[in-house]
This record gives C-alpha cells, sequence and structure tokens, in this order.
C-alpha cells in the first residue's frame, strides 16, 4: 500500500529556495540596490517561510492576511493561523521601497539572504495586535514589548531565499520535505512532534514515552534560538537530545531534528503555531502539555489546550493533551495528576529553577528528575547556560 | 513515473479536448506540451525536492541507513 502523509497546512508544501542559478542571478541582479538588513530572528523567519516550515505562507503577510490573523486567527483565504508574521521597517525604508518592487534581505553581516518582492505597505497599532494575539497589552510581556519595539511600517511580500546554508547545525537541521522522506521511510503513519526548550528531563521524557505508545515515531524539534540569560544553550541542547535517542530511545520509532525559530511567548496562539510547524513537518499528532509556550501567569493553566476545541479537525493535526508531569515517591515513576492518586509532599515536580542551580554549581540533579546519564554528560560540558 | 488515471472537471476536459482537436494531437500529447512550455518558462526557478538527493543527505547525516 502507498505510504501517504499527512498534507501540509493548505495542502502544499512551500518552497521558495532559488536554484543555484536562479539564485547566482539574483545576487548579480540585486547587487547595489536597496536593501534591508535584518536580524538574526527575521532571518530563521524567511529561511522557514522559503522552506515550507510555515506552508502555506510563500513571504511576508500582506495587510489582508495580517488583520485577518491578528483578529480572528485565520488568513484571508480563510486558513487557520494564529500568529502574524512580518517585516517592520522604518518610515524612511518604507519610502525607499514601492509595490513591485524587488528588495534585497540581508543578515547583519551584510551577507544577501533572500529577495522580497514587496507587496503591501502598511502601518499597525502594536496595542491592538497584542491585545489579540498575546491577550494582554501589559509591556512587561516579552511578545507584548517586543511589538512595542518594532518599527512603524511593515512590508509584506513573496520571499525567494537565496542563501540556503544551516549553520551553525547543518547536521541536525532538516527541513519538511526531509523529515517527510525520512518519517516515510521509516514507515511512519503516525508521528507524535514534541516541542521543546530545554533538556530532556524525566517528565517530559515521560510525555514523549506516552506519545510514542499511540504513534509510530516520535519526533523531537526543539527550538533553537534568541535566548534569555540562564536558558540552556543551545548546543547543550542539541547534545542531551542526541545521546538521549542514541541511549534510550528505539532508534527506529524516534528522531529529533532542531526548529530554529523565535519564541513568541503567546500561549494557546503560539501552540497553534506550533502545531501547523509540526503538521509541516509531517507529524499527524501533536504534544500540548499545561501552560505551552506561556511565560508568566497571562494564561490560564488549560488555555494552550482550550484552544484546539473546534478547531483541531479543521487543523487536521491529533492535540495529545497532557497534566503537568512529575515523579511520584509513592508511585516509584513519573506521573500526572491524571494517573497518580498522591498528594504534593511525594510529588517531585521537574524545576527547571532546580535543575539550573544545581547544575550551575556542578551539582548532580536527583535521578528521579533526570537521569543520571544525562546529568553526567551535562556535567562534562564547558559551558550549560547563556550568560 | 506512473501512468494512474486522474480526475478533472467535464469542464475543463472539454475545453482540454477542443484545444487539442484543434492542434490535431490528443490531451495527453496537449497537457505533455504545456506542462513542458510551462516548465521551460520557469527555468526550475526554485530547488526541487529531488528524493535521491534528500536520501543521500538523510545517509550521510546519520538518519536513515
Amino acid at each position: 500500500m502507498e505510504h501517504i502523509l499527512i498534507p501540509p497546512h493548505g495542502n502544499t508544501l512551500v518552497n521558495r529556495v532559488l536554484s543555484e542559478a536562479h539564485a547566482a542571478e539574483a545576487k548579480t541582479r540585486l547587487a547595489g540596490k536597496f536593501s534591508l538588513t535584518l536580524d538574526d530572528e527575521q532571518v530563521k523567519d524567511v529561511k522557514n517561510i522559503a522552506r515550507g516550515v510555515l506552508s502555506p505562507l510563500t513571504g511576508f503577510m500582506n495587510e489582508s492576511d495580517f488583520v485577518r490573523v491578528v483578529e480572528e486567527m485565520r488568513l484571508a483565504d480563510g486558513t487557520i493561523w494564529s500568529i502574524p508574521f512580518v517585516l517592520d521597517v522604518s518610515e524612511e525604508d518604507a519610502s525607499n521601497m514601492n509595490t513591485g518592487d524587488e528588495v534585497a534581505l540581508q543578515d547583519a553581516t551584510g551577507n544577501l539572504i533572500a529577495v522580497l518582492h514587496v507587496g503591501d505597505i502598511y502601518g499597525y497599532d502594536a496595542a491592538h495586535v497584542a491585545r489579540f494575539v498575546y491577550g494582554t497589552d501589559d509591556s512587561a510581556h516579552p511578545g507584548v514589548a517586543h511589538w512595542q519595539a518594532m518599527k512603524s511600517r511593515l512590508v509584506g511580500g513573496l520571499i525567494d531565499l537565496i542563501d540556503n546554508t544551516k549553520e551553525p547545525y547543518y547536521e541536525v537541521n532538516l527541513d519538511p520535505a526531509e523529515t517527510r522522506y525520512l518519517f516515510k521511510e521509516r514507515g511512519w503513519k503516525t508521528v507524535a512532534g514534541f516541542q521543546t526548550r530545554n533538556v530532556p528531563h524525566r517528565a517530559h521524557e515521560y510525555l514523549q514515552r506516552c506519545a510514542l505508545e499511540l504513534t509510530d515515531g516520535l519526533f523531537i524539534n526543539p527550538i533553537i534560538g534568541k535566548k534569555k540569560t540562564g536558558d540552556f544553550q543551545d548546543e547543550v541542547i542539541i547534545k542531551a537530545y542526541h545521546f538521549m535517542i542514541e541511549n534510550f530511545f528505539p532508534r527506529e520509532s524516534a528522531t529529533f531534528s532542531i526548529l530554529p525559530a523565535r519564541m513568541n511567548y503567546a500561549g494557546p496562539r503560539e501552540a497553534v503555531l506550533h502545531a501547523i510547524i509540526r503538521k509541516n513537518f509531517g507529524c499527524t499528532h501533536f504534544v500540548v502539555g499545561r501552560d505551552h509556550a506561556g511565560v508568566g501567569d497571562y494564561y490560564g493553566t488549560y488555555a494552550a489546550q482550550k484552544i484546539f476545541e473546534g478547531i483541531e479537525d479543521e487543523i487536521g493535526i491529533k492535540i495529545l493533551k497532557f497534566e503537568h508531569s512529575f515523579m511520584c515517591k509513592t508511585c516509584e515513576t513519573v506521573a500526572t495528576s491524571k494517573t497518580c492518586g498522591h498528594g504534593d509532599d511525594v510529588r517531585v515536580p521537574p524545576s527547571g529553577t532546580k535543575i539550573r542551580d544545581l547544575l550551575s554549581a556542578g551539582q548532580p540533579v536527583p535521578a528521579d528528575i533526570m537521569r543520571p546519564q544525562i546529568v553526567e554528560m551535562l556535567l562534562q560540558q564547558k559551558s550549560l547556560f547563556v550568560e | 513515473m506512473t501512468n494512474k488515471p486522474v480526475q478533472i472537471s467535464e469542464d475543463l476536459f472539454i475545453k482540454l479536448d477542443q484545444m487539442a482537436t484543434q492542434r490535431g494531437v490528443t490531451v495527453d500529447q496537449l497537457v505533455q506540451e504545456m506542462l513542458g512550455d510551462s516548465l521551460k518558462a520557469a527555468g526550475a526557478v526554485y530547488q526541487d525536492h529531488d528524493e535521491a538527493k534528500i536520501k543521500e543527505r538523510l545517509k550521510s547525516l546519520g538518519y536513515i541507513d
């Protein structure tokens, strides 16, 4: 029987990576022309759009998509989409562009990344966006603060990617076309996607194993990118998951690849985006725990799970909803409040602060929080955290 | 490559059949011709998702044997 993979969001896997000949031609064509300099997170957006990670997006959003995404969580054509992908520019830069122009997009070092075919140039109200997308206009929220700091105009338009390099983690950075081939090659008809920003600990491992009990394959997909002080460094997360996959999961049913992308901390809206992205990678299932992609106390405990009510079928990926997991000293196993009847006094939650404090002091993390082999591997690293 | 039958709308088929008749070719030949022109015009603008290349990369990275 033919192996049918889940269709990408919008049914077409976007590919706007220019062929070598066209990339070379575009470089010549754009030399000396007006250009915009992108920050690292915008470069990630551009590459993700071109590689189909954000299918069906083919570029930065024009105004009709932007307005409907913000207010109704849908693209202009009605397709569900939860987070605006926009390129902000100054008034001066906006005045140098017209709809239909080709603009060079370069990174902070001046390297040419992509061509932007200028579409709409438009304004926006950051507070309005914040209230809809983040559910708050509190500038203490990092997503809101980001919008408040953005330049005053937005420019939409199609992207053509020139620089398709995948450094610095080329070896674990797969495109959706590649993960889809991989899943097919392994014969996985159902695949659970797992989003993380952390090194593997027992509580996450429990959710991963539960998900794998329900599916043919597990795809662990850590987000790599801009970090806060005290976060684990990207290479540490990659090494730890590589170790985990090699030593604790069956090779034939688990794999991992990174997702270089920005975190918006948009809670429920971001959970929807994360599910859509994993659908594009070929996942049929996606794990959503409590307070997925949240920050502070801005979202209700179950908001990131509730948001899928009524839209899960339309998105087309099955959401695996989990409670917080912890080690129960009485059950002597990892469990959730759904599977363990004991009180908080015997439950050991995977405290990020505790893990960080112990590792920073060169101390081992208790085995009921993190596997000793992972701890040992982590303690051998020169540097674990972003300073 | 397969030769599986595909479904298209009756209206589209009638139009294609009329065009093919005018040119003295079959509908299959007409579609091939149009596809060829369209690919030529596009000039393979984007890198293709060539399965052989994908397989090679996944193998070199150790994802598959």
